[in-house]
């Protein structure tokens, strides 16, 4: 399956080289849960990021279950703070 | 130890100086800068009175840690009655004052009266004077820095001063230090321009010392540790707090042309990545990052302006480097006035430091103008022959002049947005709570942030509380009353450590607690710690309910309680604020009508004043 995915601001840093807008397409196989494409993608596994798939946020809960869909549109937010 | 002991007290009124002993077991109960600098305002003053009336007392404060060796250490407070509130103000600066008023000698500067004549105050450790003003008044903090560092031929001397918006009563006017740190909210340079006082000058040579220096040092080298090893301490060092405007564009939470919208187009142009891009004639705006005294994680930039742009391109004064933008001034120029210009958005943030204006008011208060101007109810009779339509870099960058000067309808400016909208029969385009404006997170998208707004004591402010973990989680309001009242308290705790609350990015709560149990008398565990954090919170609602606030004041705008969001990941929600205050007034140990009960008072050694 083929996913969109967004590391939005600071998560930019992982993207790979040649992406644009802070954008990447993954080709993945299926069955593959939100903290499996956050392993993939080389992201520090242990922080609160703001995780949507198709601009609907994604309960923690739901993370390890949720399978991803072919064409889904994925965007990772990092983790708010102050300032 | 930790505290120096000693409190400096001037009448200006009188021309009296003197120092007396610090109030020890305030120390204990309440710590240091804001909650210790809380309990003298309470103490010392009739929370009634107008803010910018001469019976209004100013107290600068220091905590027990600043000017210590722990990382952060330069942070300081200015507390006193709020002349944009009329509330409790507590504002925190960083820079290297605080840690030179420590090293002084001094806990806490406690200023009363009025002075006679514009003047200003020389601390050099036991020798303080008060010392005519007449040749920095209606000068610029800038140039007010830069002459008493001359007239005094001491450069190592630090000043915190206010400009001519604070004397001229600006509402949201500050009190900047070391040219570009501020203490920047609740108008509290407008209190110290009512006080007819220009300028604190500060030389210490007395240094700090500690209760446990062994273990202090053991504890220090163990947080600044931890601090260098957080990848989240790394990311403010790297990108300053402006990495947060691409995060709360993607969240929706972003407020956009007077939070009529929670997303902005224009946002990849003022973003950390438009700070550090290289344009074609080689201009790039972010120079350098910048450390506050003490400080490991360094979150502020230095920044220059294109010297071709319209808004320097004959002013050679402004080509030097200065202060850059920050998240809550990029929102508050940015998409809060709908303007994507960074060379205009960084000159109104050198503006706003060189004439002493708190950015995010400001910011909230042109964007107000700009919706009344856009539905022709402010028109340009009224503004000078400007055109205040959202989106306007020159409007932007011409009323940040005017307000600062004090000009035309920069008076009007000055305000503030909820006065302003008053005089223009609009109250309901205010974009405050108990008249002070937003921070750049929009509470439809952050409903804990919303509840945090609205029961703030110095009114609408993202720094007293930290509910971004729940907020991330779920876009409703259940279950956010808790973490907020909770978050409240610690906040409050590390506000009158001395130290600066970014270190969270790389500490928690024990990391604060082994530096203050080392480093003053008593044991000061982390139980004890959140309850002095409660007491704080707790005296402050005291002084705001003397002061004639009510439950009414804990509300926020019916644009955000009525008017869904038009798009983001809490598209179509409004704020559940109905939902959370009674859950919240509750947890607090408070009366339906938000008054802490007896047996709360009593439990926190409140009761009977």
């Amino acid at each position: 399956m083929q996913l969109t995915v967004k590391l939005v601001g600071t998560l930019g840093k992982y993207l790979p080289e040649n992406s644009e807008n802070n954008v990447t397409e993954i080709n993945s196989e299926d069955n593959l849960t939100v903290v499996q494409l956050i392993q993939k993608l080389g992201l520090p596994a242990d922080k609160p990021y703001i995780i949507s798939v198709n601009d609907e946020v994604l309960a923690r809960a739901d993370r390890q279950t949720h399978f991803l869909q072919d064409t889904d549109n994925v965007k990772i937010i990092p983790p708010l703070k102050g300032g | 130890m930790g505290w120096q002991r000693k409190v400096l007290r001037v009448n200006l009124t009188e021309g009296n100086i003197q120092t007396e002993p610090l109030n020890m077991e305030w120390a204990q109960q309440y710590l240091g800068e804001r909650g210790l600098g809380s309990k003298y305002l309470y103490e010392n003053m009739d929370p009634s009175v107008d803010a910018l009336d001469p019976g209004n007392v100013l107290i600068f404060a220091t905590g027990p840690l600043t000017g210590t060796m722990s990382s952060t250490s330069g942070r300081y407070a200015v507390i006193t009655k709020g002349a944009l509130t009329n509330a409790i103000a507590c504002s925190n600066s960083g820079g290297k004052f605080g840690a030179e008023l420590k090293f002084a000698g001094y806990d806490l500067l406690i200023l009363e009266g009025k002075a006679p004549a514009p003047s200003y105050l020389k601390i050099y450790d036991d020798t303080v004077e008060i010392i005519s003003a007449d040749p920095i008044w209606g000068k610029s903090v800038w140039e007010t820095e830069a002459w008493l560092k001359s007239h005094h031929q001491d450069p190592l001397m630090k000043v915190a001063s206010i400009g001519v918006a604070g004397e001229r009563g600006v509402r949201y006017a500050c009190v900047v230090n070391d040219l570009h740190r501020a203490a920047g909210r609740s108008g509290v340079g407008a209190v110290m321009g009512s006080k007819n006082l220009k300028a604190i000058a500060v030389r210490g040579t007395v240094g700090v010392t500690v209760d446990n220096p062994k273990r202090f040092m053991e504890v220090v080298k163990e947080t600044k540790a931890k601090l260098a090893a957080s990848s989240d301490a790394h990311e403010l060092t790297d990108y300053g707090t402006n990495a947060m405007i691409d995060a709360m564009q993607e969240f929706g939470g972003l407020p956009t042309r007077n939070f009529n919208e929670v997303q902005f187009e224009g946002v990849d142009k003022i973003n950390p990545a438009a700070m550090t891009k290289v344009h074609e004639n080689g201009h790039r705006n972010l120079l350098a990052n910048k450390a506050c005294f003490g400080c490991t994680i360094a979150c502020g930039r230095i920044s220059h302006i294109d010297k071709g742009h319209f808004t320097i391109s004959n002013r050679p004064e402004y080509w030097h480097a200065s202060g850059g933008l920050e998240y809550e001034t990029a929102f508050a120029f940015g998409p809060d006035c709908g303007i994507d210009d960074i060379d205009a958005l960084t000159f109104a943030g050198f503006l706003m430091n060189e004439h002493g204006m708190d950015s995010i008011s400001f910011g909230g208060t042109l964007a107000a103008a700009m919706e009344l101007y856009e539905m022709g109810v402010i028109t340009d009779e009224d503004t000078d022959g400007v055109p205040l339509n959202f989106g306007n870099p020159e409007a932007l960058t011409i009323m940040a002049e005017k307000t600062g000067k004090y000009e035309g309808f920069g008076q009007v400016i000055g305000l503030g947005s909820k006065r302003l909208c008053e005089k223009y029969g609009h109250p309901e385009l205010s974009m405050t709570v108990k008249g002070q404006e937003f921070a750049g997170y929009d509470s439809r998208a952050l409903q804990g942030m919303g509840l945090g707004y609205a029961t703030s004591s110095r009114g609408a402010c993202h720094m007293k509380h930290d509910v971004f973990g729940p907020d991330m989680e779920d876009q409703t309001g259940e279950g956010k009353a808790l973490p907020c009242k909770r978050s409240q308290d610690k906040i409050s705790l590390i506000d009158s450590t001395g130290l600066c609350w970014f270190t969270l990015s790389g500490w928690n709560i024990g990391d604060f607690q082994a530096q203050i149990d080392a480093a003053c008398e008593g044991d000061w565990t982390v139980e004890r710690l959140y309850q002095t954090g409660e007491r704080i919170w707790n005296l402050e609602r005291q002084f705001n309910l003397a002061a004639g606030l009510s439950k009414s004041d804990d509300s926020l705008p019916e644009r955000l309680l009525k008017d869904p969001a038009k798009s983001g990941m809490a598209k179509g929600k409004v704020n559940e604020l109905g939902r959370m205050l009674p859950e919240y007034y509750e947890l607090r140990g408070w009366t339906a009508d938000g008054v802490p009960t007896e047996e709360t008072l009593e439990r926190l050694g409140l009761s009977g004043g």
